[in-house]
This record gives C-alpha cells, structure tokens and sequence, in this order.
C-alpha cells in the first residue's frame, strides 16, 4: 500500500511544460520545456551525503569523476564530441555533476552517456595513478580566491568542510576496488537528481530518465550531517583576504540573509569576489578581495545598522537578479535545480525568492553582522 | 607632438547599437585601442587606470554608481590591445549606460586616495596562474603618478580612437541620437602623434608555483587573409577532447591538466598561440620543440572527421556559452562587446551566420597547411615556476 501510494504521488504536474518525478527508489527527475533554447541540457547531480569527505577518502570523488567522464571504453567525452554534444564534469563537497549539451534530437545519445556514467568504474591502478598526477597538475593551478575559500570552509567546519580537489592525493593511494565503493555510494539512487532542460518534449524525456534511474536499488546510511565549528580567524597562503560565515540550507532564512548581504558588501568594495555553491546542506558564503590585503575587513567591521539598512534593497534587488541568472539558461537553471533536487528531492529552489521576500531589515542586519571579525571567519592571506 | 585637425560632427569614433526589445538588461561597451607603442609601463599606468576610472564620475558619486547599475558589472579591464569598459544597467536604464560610460571616458574624477591606493597595492597583485601564462608580458609602476595616468587617459579614451557598442531594450536609432548628443561640437583630432619604437618583448618574472610552456607564432593583422582558416586550425588543434593538444600534451606525453591553443589579441591584430602549464621538472626547456613535433606530425593525420569536429566545437562556442573556445575575446552572451571588438579588430561588423558559414568553407588542406605554418614557424617559451 506504501509502494502503491508512493507511485501515485511521483507525478506531480506543475503546467504542461514540466514534468518531475519522484521515483520510489528516491531518484529525481525534472524535465522542462524551454522553447527558447537552440539545445538541451542534461544535468545528472549526485548527492554525497552517502560518502562525504574525509580525511582518509579526500580527493577521491575527484578522482572518480576523473575516471567516469571517460565512460565504459575510456573515450565517451570524445565520442559525444564527435556527435556535436558536449560533457563536462564536477565535484563539488556535497555533490558531484555531470551536464550533457546536445540538440534535443540527441536525448537517446544524452541518456546513453549518463548509463556508463552510472556503470561501477573499471578503471585499472596504472589509469588510477595518471589520473592522479593529471589532478595533481589540476590542483597546482587552484587561484587565490579558491584557496581563500577554502581556508573558510576548513574554519568552519574543519574536516567536514574539506576540499573534494585533494590536494595530498599520491599514486597508488586509491585502489580500483575503493573507486566501486565510493561510485555506489555517491551514485545511490536515493542522491540521484537528472534535470533536462531545452526545446525538448517533457513527457518524453520524463520517460527515458525513469527508464535510466528506476531499475537502480541500493541504500546506504547518510554521513554525520556537517556541524559549524563557530567563527575565527585562518591564514592561507593566498594572496589578499576574506570574510565568511557558515549559513543553513539553500532557502533557509539564514542562508538568504546572510547571502543578499554578501551581495552587497561585494558591491561596497570594488574588485571582491563572492563564492557559495547552492546545496541543502549547511554551507559557507564568503566575500573576499584578491587584489589587495585589507579594505575588506574594515569594511565589515565598521558597518553601522544603518549603514546595513541603506543596503538592505540593494541586497535584496541582487539576491533576486542573482536568482534570476541562475534561471536565464536551461543549462544554469537545469545546475541550479539539480543541486538542490539531489540533496532533497522535497526541496524547490524557488523557495529562495519566498524568504528573501519575507526577509527584514533586521534579518539582512544580521546576515551582515555575521562576516564581522566578532561572529564570522576572517580569512588572512600570507603571501 | 603635433596637433590638427580633423573637422567631423557628432561621435567622430565608431558606434554600433543592437536593439533588443525584451533584453533584462542593458549591455554598454567601449573599446579603447591601445597605441600601438605601449611599453611595460604604460601597462602600470593601464592597470592603474582601470582600477580607477569607474570610481567616481563627474555626474556619479561611487554610491549612484553602485545604485544605478545595481550590483551589476561596471568594470574596466585591460587586455591585451585595449582596454575594455563594461556596463550592465537594468534594461529600461539603457540611457543611465550611456551616460556613466561617456562620463567614464570624458570625466572621470580619478579621487586622489583611490588612485593612490592602486599604485600602492597593484605591485603586490598575483594574477591567477592561467592568467599570468597568458598575460605574462612586463609591467612596471615605477614612476606612476596620477598626472601620467591622466596624461594616459586622455591619449587612449581619445574619442576618435572608440569602439562603443550598446544592446538593450530601445528602437533602432535611439541609443545612437542619445550617444550622439554627447558630442554637439566639431570634434578636433590632433593627428600626426610620433610613436615610440615599439618596445622589446618582455615577460614578468614568473612567481607562481607552475611552469609555462609555450609556443608563440607571429603576430599578424585582424584584415589578413586566411584569418577563417587560422580560426578553424586552432579549434583542431586546441578545443575539445577529441583536440591535438588534448590528445598529445594532456593524453599522451601527460604533461599538464591545462593546455589550450588560442588567437591572441596583440597590438599588431593577433598570434597563434599553445600555451600549457605544469608543475616544473628538469626538461621543461625542451618541451615546446617536442610538443611541436608530435603536433606537427598529428596533423598528418587529420581527416574531414578532425575539420568536422573543429566545426562542430566552433558552433558550440560561437553560439552557446560553450566555454572549450580558442578565441578568448569572444563571448556570445556579451553581443555588446562581440560587436565592437570585432569591428576594432577587422573592421568589419560581426556576422555570426556569416563567421560560421566562413569557417564551414574552409578545406580541410587549409586547416592543415595553416596549422603547419604555424608550428614550424612558432617561437617557443618557457617562463620556468619556483
């Protein structure tokens, strides 16, 4: 009867250009019309609340998409080229994604490519071992904002906030048979989004991603659940500095507010960058300038509440334009939608214009205060 | 120097609008050419300039600025012929952008601190290391004041020299009478302005963690013929999995993890370029010639299946935002910019049907032979990492 019930409500209708599907094995499925698009995109996200990182696997869920991109032969990126479609690939804490770019006529090719992506790698150690080395050249090329950002993450959150790159990853420190291992956790039905967005056929599409994701059935118990550690003061070997602070869930009051500041401190101080990855889990917002070592900071710290008060509708207007970016393209809108769908399948992105909408002046006030040195992560660039 | 003068009514530079009835935002563009004898430190002074030419207006405080273009970008780069201003308003303020990009490049108000803390902080400032192997050329702060940086503005925001382009939501004509209006009076180009030699090729000093290897060939102008077939050898040989450098650098001698052959803009027009970075090791100094080897003789093996891809990955970039693209330069969600830049660099309008038509003309010999020329006659470098 639970089955039974589960199968009626997967369809939810929301207009005819739309279809999403929740499957009983927990899979997501979205799939939208976008008639104005000249090809389609196929975002897979896979959750990695079954294998997070940590200190002993850090790097490799890098390391594994590395050897899936390649597909089952060790050549399906250059076969998908050859065919006028496009992939690429990335890993991200809580999630790993692969995006397709093809014409809407490829949907067959597109749903073929993500099969020997959810295929166990076969990878054998010498392939291993030159992916490493290629990671570790990848890794020598990281900037001084994503150092910066980093050095946020691992204030806040210490080994829950590590970085997927690797960056101590050695030859011979992963094994083919940890790769499966690690595949089946991060690619458990249950972590599983696929967003296809373009001028496709929504019903149609709905229809070959169930076939791709419906016969898959295993479970795995969900990682500890990450824990903010508080704020504090880390230096990095970056140049320039950074202000940060742990926030909730994408959509969550103290995501948005702490978010729709970080907006507008960026906005004060001419040259910062601005980083958060949208995700269900608690995350970090950081602002950060790399063209300099200080102005930032004292920003911050001198801000008065009605300092903050004249930013709260810039804050706000770019929050929403920001929001508005991410759904210009199917492509943006198809990441957006599938980071959240793989984390929680019961969760809409949209909800991030309702409690921006809903936020106060008192709540963007304290989304501000929480990058001062007092609360927030002050991150000091050595070089 | 020598001035006079050319009498011309209205915008003595060039102008190009594109209207777009339902586009969210308005896009202002201006190209500003560097001269042709721009030296190491004349790239200070850009750098310098560009931090702090959108600061503060005449008609703008920092906080108007902020407000009116709404978190948006409003920024001003310098590349490697030019330096590029943006600004993105909400569309229905296309005339706001207008207005902040002529009070850009007529009256800036340069505020002394600003100015002053970008010749403090600029000599500290690390470009990422992508960047640095791309624009790894000299610069020197030494001696920057502000009345050089204010000598330099004037000589490059010459309005006679600009490309400005602008695409927002307005009628055919209109943006063009709005940006007109700045320009009431004859215009008075001094003329006969004596250059400098054209300075040496220097490169900064390579502080960064990664070598950069590369392999340079000559500079050539943006009105050369052959330029489609020079495009389209580049996509063979750079873009994409399925590319030579890909194959060879990355696959086969497994040397770097970023690898790309480019169209670079120069002051002269542009130069083919295969640039990759790597951890150093002790033969880095002979990498360039054995990397031009193995593409040389790959090229051997190119087939109408390697032209179709090439064409395959140069659609997917010149029409979508696909980013595996060996022209740095282009953006298609920026048509702004697109519109002056090529206009700047081949006097020609932009026709993306046209572009990608010209590229699907070319024989597969031509791609070969141009990718040939190209490596056997390219310098190679190596600006060894610590």
């Amino acid at each position: 009867m639970i089955s039974l019930f589960a199968w009626v409500a997967i369809a939810s209708h929301i207009d005819s250009n739309v279809e999403t599907a929740i499957l009983p094995n927990g899979s997501y499925i979205y799939a939208s019309r976008r008639k104005e698009a000249s090809f389609a995109t196929l975002v897979l996200t896979a959750s990695s609340r079954f294998c997070p990182e940590t200190k002993a696997t850090n790097g490799q869920r890098h390391l594994l998409e590395h050897i899936l991109v390649e597909g089952a032969d060790g050549d399906l990126d250059r076969r998908l080229e050859q065919a006028g479609a496009f992939l690429s690939a990335s890993t991200l804490r809580d999630s790993m994604r692969v995006t397709i770019e093809l014409s809407a006529d490829q949907l067959e090719l597109g749903i073929a490519a993500l099969e020997e992506i959810l295929k166990s790698p076969t990878a054998s150690q010498k392939r291993i071992d030159d992916e490493i080395e290629s990671i570790g050249q990848e890794n020598a090329l990281i900037d001084d904002a994503a150092e910066l950002s980093s050095a946020a993450w691992e204030q806040s959150y210490g080994d829950m906030g590590l970085d997927p790159a690797g960056k101590d990853m050695k030859p011979g420190s992963c094994k083919p048979e940890q790769l499966i291992a690690l595949h089946a956790k991060q690619f458990a039905p249950a972590g599983i989004s696929l967003v296809i967005e373009g001028p496709i056929d929504p019903a149609l599409a709905k229809a070959e991603a169930t076939e791709l994701l419906m016969g898959r059935s295993a479970a795995y118990p969900v990682g500890a659940p990450r824990r903010s550690l508080g704020g504090g003061r880390i230096e990095c070997g970056a140049f320039g500095e950074a202000r940060a602070t742990p926030c909730g869930p994408f959509g969550s009051m103290d995501q948005v507010s702490k978010f729709a500041a970080a907006l507008a401190i960026a906005s004060e101080v001419p040259g910062s960058f601005f980083t958060y990855t949208p995700t269900h889990a608690p995350g970090e917002i950081t602002v950060g300038r790399t063209d300099s070592r200080n102005g930032l900071g004292v920003y911050v710290d001198s801000a008065t509440r009605p300092q903050m008060d004249d930013l709260f509708e810039r804050g706000k207007r770019m929050a929403t334009q920001w929001y508005e970016r991410q759904m210009r393209t199917p492509g943006s809108e198809a990441i957006f939608r599938g980071a959240i769908g793989a984390g929680n399948p019961n969760a809409r992105i949209e909800e991030f214009l309702v409690t921006l909408k809903a936020m106060t002046p008192s709540d963007f006030a304290a989304g501000f205060a929480s990058f001062g040195s007092d609360k927030g992560v002050t991150v000091v660039g050595t070089r | 120097m020598i001035a006079v003068l050319a009498l011309i009514a209205g915008f003595p530079g060039h102008f190009s609008e594109i209207p777009a009835p339902n586009a969210p935002d308005c896009e202002v563009e201006v190209i500003a050419p560097l001269p042709k004898d721009f030296d190491a430190k004349d790239r200070g002074t850009a750098l310098a300039l560009a931090r702090t030419v959108l600061v503060s207006l005449d008609n703008y405080t920092p906080g108007q600025i902020r407000g009116l273009t709404a978190g948006r970008p409003c920024e001003c780069v310098v590349m490697p012929d030019c330096l590029r201003i943006h600004i993105e308003t909400p569309g229905q303020d296309w005339r706001i952008g207008l207005s902040i990009a002529h009070a850009a490049i007529q009256d800036s108000l340069f505020p002394d601190d600003d100015v002053k803390s970008a010749i403090e902080s600029l000599p500290f400032f690390k470009p990422s290391y992508w960047r640095y192997a791309l624009s790894s050329e000299a610069t020197s702060f030494q001696g920057l004041s502000k009345p050089k940086l204010l000598k330099f503005y004037r000589q490059v925001f010459r309005p006679d020299h600009l490309f400005v382009s602008v695409r927002g939501p307005f009628l055919e004509g209109q943006a063009f009478q709005k940006w007109n209006s700045y320009y009431p009076d004859e215009w008075k180009a001094p003329i006969g302005e004596r250059l400098r030699p054209a300075p040496e090729e220097r490169y900064a000093s390579n502080t960064g963690p990664v070598t950069v290897s590369e392999l340079r060939g000559p500079s050539f102008s943006g009105t050369a013929p052959g330029l489609t077939a020079k495009i389209l050898a580049l996509y063979a040989l750079g873009a994409g999995k399925d590319s030579s450098v890909f194959r060879i650098v990355r696959e086969k001698l497994r040397l770097s993890y970023r690898q790309e052959a480019l169209l670079w803009p120069t002051l002269e027009g542009f130069e083919m370029r295969i640039v990759s970075v790597f951890r150093p090791r002790e033969d880095e100094g002979e990498l360039p010639d054995r990397v031009r080897g193995e593409l040389y003789a790959d090229c051997d093996h190119w087939t109408e299946a390697t032209r179709l891809h090439a064409l395959s990955m140069a659609e997917a970039s010149l029409t979508r935002q696909f980013v595996l693209s060996p022209l740095p330069f282009f953006a298609p969600e920026q048509p702004a910019f697109t519109a002056a830049y090529w206009k700047f660099k081949t006097g020609h309008e932009f026709d993306q049907a046209g572009f990608l038509d010209a590229l699907r003309q070319v024989p597969l010999e031509s791609m070969i032979s141009e990718a040939k020329s190209f490596l056997s006659g390219a310098r190679p470098i190596t600006l060894p990492g610590r």
